[in-house]
């Protein structure tokens, strides 16, 4: 009974932060919505492969990559997703569905349940039943061209500067 | 049994040997995990109680170099040597493009059903239409079990759906065991779809129109 009422709740705090009015030349702010699923029956080691996917996409995209993923923490995080973007349009004041994409996305450890299992020669291991809890935060706008850095298509000025590093990195063993 | 197999060997690996075989009865007589006795000069009797996994009691000799490794020869068992390094551990949970890529990488082969508007795989049917034919296919295939039950299918089987009983004439109704189902006929469903294509082939120069179009 006291165990459904522990989980983080602190990420939904952010929705309620008031800012202050903005000034005529300031660029517009754009709407966001935090939520979150706790106490997923799921790995939190596993859940980050699904989570880290989908950063940086378009809802629309992130919600049918997750379609195609053979993992059950897409289910979870996809059915995360339409709470948010359904909440985003109802109390966030989003004038489009579609006009979301995914900012922040993690996963966190939850609950552990430990349980005893034998090993060969009356010795005792044990086994961790992990919970997850994950997070997500929804930004109004479109997404950004690259998330991750690693993305970036490296352009040939920077190609070849790299490719003269290596060459000049060269070194002839056991010389002076 | 020991000391005759050190006699067979090379005067360096003997000593190894020994060394290992004197630390082996030091360890057994002061450990707990056994009960041993010692009788002779080289027999050793033991009876295990519980295996206890310590680090092995080495005996250093005079004169004699000693090597670390020897303190894993046999007594500590399924234990890492060696820390794994952070390039090994990075490597086992997110992998490499050229070696195994543990990441999930976004799929180029998700392609939108003409009909009907969902994703579907590119190489695979649309599973929402494909949802839909499958279940009107089991609707046809209970009425057609009611009716045909276990009895051995004779005639065509031709199947009529509510208001398309009046198409077709007495002839019709001879030559084919029909089945009639009481729903409308699906929009999607049209009649040529189970036109035999090999039946009633007239080839003619001239151009051959559709028939029987739903």
């Amino acid at each position: 009974m006291a165990q459904q009422q522990k989980g983080p709740k602190k990420w939904p705090i952010y929705n309620k932060k008031m800012f202050p009015p903005q000034l005529p030349g300031e660029e517009r702010r754009p709407a966001y919505v935090c939520h979150m699923r706790t106490n997923i029956k799921y790995s939190p080691f596993k859940m980050w492969y699904v989570a880290s996917m989908i950063r940086g996409m378009s809802i629309d995209e992130a919600l049918k990559q997750l379609s195609f993923v053979n993992k059950l923490g897409a289910v979870h995080v996809k059915e995360a997703l339409l709470e948010a973007q359904k909440l985003a349009v109802e109390k966030h004041n989003v004038e489009f569905k579609s006009n979301l994409w995914v900012a922040e996305s993690f996963a966190t450890k939850g609950l552990v349940y430990k349980g005893v299992r034998r090993h060969a020669k009356g010795r005792v291991g044990v086994i961790h039943y992990f919970h997850t809890h994950y997070f997500v935060r929804l930004e109004e706008g479109t997404p950004p061209q690259h998330f991750y850095f690693e993305t970036v298509p490296k352009t040939t000025k920077t190609l070849l500067s790299e490719w003269v590093d290596e060459m000049r990195q060269r070194r002839i063993p056991l010389s002076l | 049994m020991v000391y005759f197999f050190c006699c067979q060997l090379r005067q360096s690996r003997r000593h190894e040997l020994k060394r290992l075989y004197e630390s082996f009865q030091q360890f057994v007589l002061s450990s707990s995990a056994f009960e041993a006795h010692t009788y002779g000069k080289n027999s050793l009797s033991i009876t295990v109680k519980y295996m206890m996994i310590q680090p092995s009691q080495e005996l250093v000799h005079k004169n004699e170099s000693f090597n670390i490794n020897s303190i894993f020869d046999g007594f500590l068992w399924g234990v890492p040597t060696c820390r794994r390094s952070a390039e090994k551990r990075m490597m086992r949970k997110y992998g490499s493009p050229q070696w195994h890529n543990k990441l999930i990488l976004p799929r180029k082969d998700i392609k939108v059903c003409g009909t009907c508007g969902y994703y579907h795989e590119e190489k695979c049917l649309c599973p929402n239409c494909y949802s839909k034919v499958k279940a009107e296919t089991t609707i046809l295939q209970e009425q057609m079990i009611k009716e045909l039950g276990i009895n051995p299918v004779e005639k065509e089987v031709a199947i009529v759906y509510q208001g398309e009983k009046n198409q077709f004439n007495d002839e019709f109704f001879k030559d084919n065991k029909v089945i009639e189902v009481e729903k409308p006929r699906p929009k999607w469903f049209s009649k040529n779809l189970l036109q035999k294509s090999n039946a009633n082939v007239i080839i003619e120069t001239s151009t051959i129109k559709p028939h029987d179009l739903g």
